[in-house]
């Protein structure tokens, strides 16, 4: 490919001739990552994906606070409807979405599953990063039988269908947002360690690691300066997707009956009203299909839009070599 | 120590990679990168390496500065000739001695052996203990090739150049370090409020030069640079050889300079080993090894420099094929597939490296000292007849 | 440009017609029927040569980025004889590359071509339906590209992908087809070509994978072969094999040549005519051998006396400071001016034209075209 100078000088700015030393006011560079927030910036799905995820994360927050009564709509139950499963419909009573059989707000129930869900999948990437580094850079790092031991623990738990191994944690450990995330943790890790393991490998042979060595760095050194931050794009992106994956796990679980009794989780609010779409009441399906809908959507535009801003590649492509 | 001495002095260099596979993992064969390499490298000259892709360079370029751990072969750096004679005479007389039976010989060998281990040890790169070693990296460095691969995309200029003064606690503090940076960089002709900057900002030749500045930063005593040019454009390659002259001057740096391009060595090396397949096939004062070339790859590589005049009649292609794979050299001369002047014994007995003239090694069983010479060698693709006689002299081995 | 084929010059080595160059058809470019292989280059050759091949004319490739619109190429025209090489020189980033793969219609978005020709017999590539762009690639012009192993696909063995090749655009049938690649294979010196049509890429060196990549090329006797830095990856003793091969090659086929490169000497020694780019523009143009002594543009100039040569190391060497301007963001005037040390005031102002010195010879330089007048 021809146009050597495209990127480079246009990221510059000005032009130095090589070999001249000219004095001029100091000013800072274009790191990569700016240079990527720019990219982002400059992706619109993306901005409205982020402006989607940060209301969310803005009501959820109000929410949780218990303002405005949300909390507290999504959770009492209307002691009227206990016996008779009195189902109030779309708009009545000041109720926008209804109630479900308890009584409930399905409005309120729908926001207060935002939370869950952002909970959930914050706690599970939590847990997520720390095995995938862990796991991925002893094994790109060290690698020979060391290597070969991880790769095959990663097959292992790769060929166990990830669901069942999450229900069977789930029964034994318990039910709880926080074995519910270590369960995802468990299952989830391998992905992003293939994803560590290819980079620490790479790296290991780049010349920037060789040559930091010549210099006479040490492992940690180079480890931590120079290999860490050329994989922090791909924890970022994993982070986010990771959401995804998770919410739909958790709908998942619900459906074999795996859910937090008392939580409100899209999961658990879209199982209960299966039941009634059957006896023609599907009402209670809009909220939290609706909300899920949309959060998944937004989590999966943000996290792609973030890995082709993140991506080195394309860094690269923009000073293109002849 | 040792002014006029060796800087450099390599003694029966080795490299070996495994290439390993299957399930539990075991060596299937063994590329012998570098098989054998000796030479000196006298203080403040500058040592060309010559050879064509995979003939082994660049993994010696590495193991030189101690990036690979050499499977046998010792480096000594900045060694008084006598500590290294005394080493090479210790070696001499364990060889004897192993054959020798006895009680009596088996004393004298560990005694040799024990005396072998202080040397090693004090003087010989490879055996420093690990820290030592760290130290002493200090001294030499390593230029690569790539100015894209080499800096770390994401660390500023002045990390990646200050990056050495920290490994190895120079300058006192954060302003000192950055001071060092800047008088580095300028050095280098760079701009020294560059430190902010990062890489992907500054064009191939700036970058290289940035590499260049990383390495010098820590004052060694010998650069070992990689093709340290041809990946740049030909406008910028003279900028940068430029470059590579003020800074040895000003910093009284000894080269190792590895290239493929003959041309370029000519310019800038003292003295000059051409390598095949691993090992060193001649090696000799730079007028002396272009004007003799007595090695026929020498000869070749010489005529297949491509000159850029078209009232110069090309010769046909001079050799035939390609160099064999490292995995599996040919026996005998490695170079016999490929040499018009291939005879019998070299289908079979590998020639050994020997002096063919004063200071003028060849490997060639069609050469000096084994047969006569041949004529000198038709007048250089150049157009300019060879300059007759040696000026620089090759160190004895 | 019509630089007739120095007569003095050995008809590359092993043509087995011998001295006498027999008469041939008259060159047909225009004609579907190729001309058949192994007739003998020469003096009809020579004759035929005032028809080029290819014919591109005020060619301009634009790259459409965020940052701005980066002008590759900005008015580029060159002709190409039958049986002639053109050396398309310039160092990377000029727009040569993108010059190559524009006349092809390869250039990768967000590069456009946004004006001029490309003739190739009666018809213009660039303003030419995709449909039928795509059946002359291969057929009638064809590329070699400068990494053998990213050219090739590592899951067909070399026939198979030679094979592929004669398959869209012949109508032989899947036996000939397999022969016709081991002989081409042949022809482009491959050794046990029976065997190696069978071998994967990766199992052959690069100077065999550059051979099979011209094999490709060559596969349906192209009028017209861009050759996109085909030596630079490989090793100087395979280099001149490689020149050699294209050039035997030509002699037997009688096709034109662009050689993309930015390597001199190559073009030197295998080049007739030279196109010298700089900063997306052709600055001189001219027969090799006149170009070479008595270059008349300064970057030339200086380009030429930066390169050094074995067994000339007391030559001082040129330096050119600076760098090729951003082709996003070009000065006014020449855009060589910046780093052109016989640079006046005048050379910033306008860019100069791309004037006819006589001899077959154009340059971009107004203190040049101006000593030419004189």
């Amino acid at each position: 490919m021809s146009g050597g100078n495209m990127g480079g000088m246009s990221a510059t700015r000005r032009k130095t001739g090589d070999g001249t030393v000219e004095n001029r006011r100091r000013d800072r560079g274009t790191s990569p990552f700016r240079l990527s927030m720019r990219r982002l910036a400059r992706d619109r799905s993306a901005m409205v994906a982020a402006a989607i995820i940060t209301a969310f994360i803005a009501t959820a927050l109000v929410a949780g606070s218990g303002a405005f009564g949300i909390k507290a709509a999504a959770t009492e139950f209307d002691e009227n409807s206990l016996d008779t499963m009195r189902y109030l419909p779309v708009g009545t009573e000041g109720h926008i979405l209804g109630t479900d059989g308890f009584g409930r707000d399905v409005l309120a129930r729908s926001i207060m599953g935002i939370r869950t869900a952002l909970y959930l999948g914050y706690l599970a990437g939590l847990m997520t990063v720390p095995i995938a580094l862990l796991f991925g850079a002893v094994a790109g790092w060290y690698g020979g039988l060391v290597d070969d031991a991880v790769t095959w623990l990663m097959s292992v738990v790769v060929a166990v269908p990830g669901i069942l191994l999450i229900m069977s944690l789930i029964q034994i450990v318990g039910k709880s947002f926080t074995t519910m995330a270590f369960a995802f943790a468990v299952t989830g890790w391998v992905g992003l360690a293939r994803v560590v393991r290819g980079a620490f490998l790479q790296a290991r042979e780049s010349e920037y690691v060789l040559a930091a060595r010549a210099l006479g760095a040490g492992d940690a050194r180079i480890v931590f300066r120079h290999v860490l931050p050329n994989v922090f794009h791909f924890v970022t992106v994993n982070f986010v997707l990771q959401f995804v994956g998770v919410v739909k796990s958790e709908v998942f679980l619900a459906f074999v009956g795996l859910t937090l009794v008392g939580e409100a989780t899209w999961g658990s609010m879209i199982d209960s009203a299966r039941s009634e779409v059957s006896s023609g009441r599907w009402q209670n399906l809009i909220g939290p299909t609706l909300f899920m809908g949309i959060f998944l959507m937004a989590m999966t535009v943000f996290g792609d839009s973030l890995r082709d801003a993140l991506d080195p590649k394309l860094k690269n492509s923009e000073e293109v070599r002849s | 120590m040792n002014g006029d001495g060796f800087l450099v002095d390599a003694r029966g260099l080795e490299k070996r990679f495994a290439i390993k596979a299957g399930f539990p993992r075991r060596t299937v064969a063994e590329v012998r990168a570098v098989d054998g390499v000796s030479f000196e490298v006298r203080r403040g000259r500058t040592f060309g390496l010559v050879g064509e892709s995979g003939c082994g360079k660049t993994t010696l370029a590495r193991t030189m500065v101690g990036l690979y751990r050499p499977t046998a072969g010792s480096l000594f750096f900045d060694t008084p000739a006598d500590k290294v004679e005394l080493v090479l005479e210790l070696r001499a007389r364990i060889a004897e001695a192993g054959t020798a039976r006895g009680p009596a010989a088996r004393a004298e060998l560990a005694g040799l052996e024990e005396r072998l281990e202080v040397l090693r040890r004090e003087y010989d790169v490879y055996s420093l203990p690990k820290r030592k070693l760290a130290a002493k990296r200090r001294e030499f460095q390593l230029v690569f090739q790539d100015p894209w691969g080499s800096l770390d995309p994401r660390m500023t200029v002045g990390h990646i150049v200050g990056e050495g003064l920290v490994v190895h606690g120079i300058g006192g503090s954060r302003a000192e370090r950055a001071d060092l940076v800047r008088e580095t960089l300028a050095s280098c002709g760079l701009d020294p409020d560059a430190i902010d900057r990062y890489p992907h900002e500054f064009s191939g030749g700036q970058r290289q030069r940035i590499g260049i500045a990383r390495a010098l930063a820590l004052r060694p005593k010998l650069l070992v640079l990689d093709e340290p040019v041809s990946a740049l454009d030909v406008s910028i390659r003279v900028q940068i050889l430029d470059l590579l002259k003020d800074i040895k001057d000003a910093y009284g740096l000894t080269y190792v300079f590895i290239a493929h391009d003959l041309a370029v060595v000519e310019r800038v090396a003292d003295e000059v080993g051409v390598m095949y397949l691993g090992k060193i096939v001649e090696r000799a004062g730079r007028a002396d090894l272009f004007s003799r070339r007595f090695h026929p790859y020498t000869r070749a590589l010489i005529d297949a420099a491509p000159v850029p005049d078209p009232n110069v009649v090309r010769r046909r292609a001079p050799v035939r094929g390609e160099p064999p794979s490292p995995i599996a050299p040919p026996p005998g001369c490695r170079f016999h597939p490929r040499c018009p002047e291939a005879a019998e014994r070299c289908r079979v007995e590998e020639p050994p490296l020997v002096q063919a003239a004063p200071g003028h090694y060849v490997a060639c069983w069609m050469r000096p000292p084994h047969r006569a010479a041949p004529g000198p060698g038709p007048a250089l693709p150049g157009g300019r007849p060879p300059s007759a006689g040696a000026t620089v002299r090759a160190p004895g081995a | 440009m019509t630089g007739e084929r120095d007569p003095a010059r050995p008809p590359g080595g092993g043509a087995p017609t011998g001295a006498v160059p027999r008469p041939a058809a008259p060159a047909a470019t225009g004609d579907a029927r190729r001309p058949l292989p192994a007739r003998p280059a020469g003096l009809a050759a020579a004759l035929a040569a005032e028809a080029p091949v290819l014919d591109v004319r005020n060619l301009a490739a634009w790259y459409f980025t965020d940052e701005g619109t980066v002008k590759a190429v900005d008015g580029v025209g060159f002709k190409i004889g039958k049986g002639k090489t053109l050396g398309l020189v310039g160092e990377s980033g000029c727009g040569k590359t993108a010059t190559g793969l524009a006349v092809l219609g390869l250039l990768p978005p967000p590069g456009r071509v946004v004006r001029g020709e490309a003739v190739l017999g009666r018809r213009d590539l660039l303003r030419m339906p995709e449909q039928d762009l795509a059946a002359m690639r291969g057929r009638d012009v064809s590329m070699i590209f400068q990494e053998p192993m990213s050219a090739l696909d590592p899951l067909m063995t070399t026939g198979a992908q030679i094979a592929e090749c004669l398959e869209m655009h012949t109508d032989l049938d899947r036996r000939q087809r397999a022969e016709k690649a081991v002989e081409l294979l042949a022809s482009v010196g491959v050794p046990e070509p029976a065997l190696r049509a069978k071998a994967w890429p990766h199992e052959l060196s690069g100077g065999m994978r550059q051979r099979v990549v011209i094999a490709m090329a060559l596969a349906c006797d192209p009028k017209v072969v861009i050759a996109d830095e085909p030596t630079t990856a490989l090793d100087v003793t395979v280099q001149a094999q490689i020149l050699d091969l294209i050039e035997d090659t030509q002699e037997r086929t009688g096709m034109g040549v662009v050689l993309v490169t930015h390597d001199l000497a190559a073009v030197a020694q295998a080049a007739d005519e030279v196109a010298v780019m700089y900063a997306g523009v052709l600055v001189e143009t001219g027969p090799v051998k006149d170009v070479f002594s008595r270059p008349a543009h300064p970057y030339t100039k200086a380009l030429l006396g930066s390169i050094p040569v074995v067994g000339q190391a007391d030559r001082q060497l040129v330096t050119i400071p600076g760098r090729v301007p951003n082709l996003a963001r070009l000065p006014s005037g020449c855009r060589f001016a910046d780093r052109c040390p016989l640079a006046e005031g005048a050379c910033r102002v306008a860019e100069p034209d791309f004037i006819d010195v006589g001899a077959g010879r154009k340059v971009r330089c107004i203190l040049a075209t101006g000593r030419a007048a004189r």
